[in-house]
């Protein structure tokens, strides 16, 4: 099963971001980090896959589905949005997941469980019960992966996940993101400027410049290697 | 699960979380009742209840002036969650994550207005309730306009939903739609048959006014007219499909051209 990119053009209004993006991403358990300077699109190619935006010409299909790709990433994708938003200020993150796993029709139960069980493993337990509001820049980054993840859709889509968070909860992100790959077979991807955190996680990268992917590199980097092919590609 | 089931679920999980909330924004909670019981005064006291009841007949002039008022209330209640409730969810990055349900937004914000709207529902009963003690009409008079106001407005709720769905649709394309949808509010207290008989056949567009005319016909003992509730129907149906279509197309147009996070 793979994501296809077939001539994606994308464009904000009159503004392009992506021009005739053709690209296939077997869907395996994997970390896909998308790489590139601010503006460059990541987020934009994030929302794409998560369905939330469609392309403005072209098409993006899952090669095994029949359905629209938007039906399709609606129940198979989840997408958690850099910053500190997209959770109910007033809810905890017990009860936002059990908002969002109604949204998607997944089981509330299994939803919960889930938190709880992941929360062990992202040290979050003892937050679960907080208001969103009330937690820190990071416990908030914390508690919207903990809820997306919870949905144990097939792709988890990731923006700035590291942001905000301290040297231990990046570490904890670390080994989440991996556990989510090896325990529960996820594709995740993951955009970011962390190189740390990519060189530590990721498995494939998509270096994006100027609406193209630019290089695909289809294995691990150490983070020295990260860097010098950024600075190499974006000169 | 089956479909049905997961509608049903989501309105479960609405119900109580907007429970939760209600008491969590306990300060909210009261300026809501606060606001209702004050349009409520308002409506009664600026008002001439006698003349109305004059005009039908009859005199329950109050009661029926608290008719239009319950389902002018309902009404603005069903346009004003959609309407601020998706500009809300646009600035908190509610939105995005609520574009990737497997149920179209409209649905979801539907099941949110009926969640809702349960609340107001207490809200005016309580202020019925302390009405009945300071006026002609007796608590029994005050349930029966109740439970007629209830079911009259799931279908007058229908188009004033549909405003609400235009109102969400300007929010989606312009961002930020001001006070609009609370001057129409205030304009349908003035334009409509809140607190004077229909006087103008352009009224019946107003999706309540069918409703709150066939209520008071049912208390002055002349049963439901076929045509009124024919008109009633239709004119809420056509609110109703004309705001989803116009709210979905705007949301199309929006995943393909625009952001949901440029706000």
């Amino acid at each position: 099963m793979a994501i296809i990119f077939d001539k994606v053009k994308k464009n904000y209004g009159k503004k392009p971001v992506f021009y005739y993006l053709n690209f296939k991403i077997p869907l395996e358990p994997t970390v896909i980090g998308l790489v590139g300077p601010n503006g460059v699109g990541k987020s934009t190619m994030l929302r794409l896959l998560a369905g939330v935006l469609e392309p403005t010409e072209g098409l993006i299909k899952n090669d095994q589905a029949n359905e629209p790709y938007v039906k399709w990433s609606s129940l198979h994708t989840t997408f958690v949005a850099s910053g500190e938003r997209g959770l109910m200020y007033r809810l905890n993150t017990l009860e936002n997941g059990m908002y969002f796993s109604s949204l998607k029709g997944i089981s509330i139960k299994k939803t919960e469980n889930n938190i709880r069980k992941m929360a062990r493993d992202f040290n979050f337990s003892n937050e679960l019960n907080t208001y969103f509001q009330n937690l820190s820049t990071g416990l908030k980054k914390k508690a919207a992966i903990l809820v997306g993840a919870a949905m144990e859709t097939e792709v988890l889509l990731l923006d700035e996940p590291s942001n905000g968070l301290d040297i231990a909860a990046q570490e904890d992100l670390a080994s989440f993101i991996l556990d989510l790959k090896n325990k529960y077979g996820n594709t995740i991807f993951i955009s970011s400027h962390d190189t740390q955190m990519l060189s530590g996680v990721v498995d494939h990268y998509l270096f994006l410049r100027d609406g193209q992917i630019e290089k695909n590199v289809e294995h691990k980097m150490a983070e020295n290697d990260l860097i010098s092919e950024y600075h190499e590609i974006y000169k | 699960m089956k479909k049905v089931k997961k509608l049903f679920n989501i309105f479960w999980v609405q119900l109580y979380l907007q429970l939760k909330l209600q008491a969590r924004y306990v300060n909210s909670t009261v300026s809501s009742l606060v606001l209702y019981a004050g349009a409520f005064l308002i409506v009664v006291f600026f008002t001439d209840p006698a003349q109305l009841g004059q005009a039908y007949g009859t005199k329950h002039g109050v009661l029926f002036t608290i008719i239009g008022f319950l389902l002018w209330s309902i009404g603005i209640s069903s346009l004003g969650e959609c309407s601020n409730g998706v500009e809300t969810d646009e600035q908190t990055g509610l939105l995005e994550s609520e574009t990737q349900s497997i149920f179209p937004l409209w649905v979801l914000y539907f099941i949110q207005t009926l969640a809702e709207n349960l609340f107001v529902w207490i809200y005016l009963l309580i202020i019925g309730f302390v009405a009945s003690f300071f006026s002609i009409f007796t608590v029994v008079e005050l349930l029966k306009a109740l439970l007629l106001t209830f079911v009259f407005s799931l279908i007058s709720n229908l188009g004033m939903f549909g405003i609400g769905m235009i109102f969400a649709s300007g929010s989606i394309r312009f961002k930020r739609m001001g006070q609009w949808a609370t001057i129409l509010q205030a304009l349908l207290l003035m334009l409509s048959n809140v607190y004077l008989p229909v006087y103008n056949a352009f009224q019946e567009v107003i999706p309540y006014v069918g409703g709150i005319e066939i209520v008071r016909q049912i208390f002055l003992g002349h049963g439901v007219s076929l045509s009124k509730l024919i008109i009633l129907i239709v004119v809420n149906v056509v609110w109703f499909l004309v705001g989803i279509l116009i709210f979905d197309y705007c949301i199309k147009k929006e995943r393909k051209d625009g952001s949901f996070d440029a706000f």
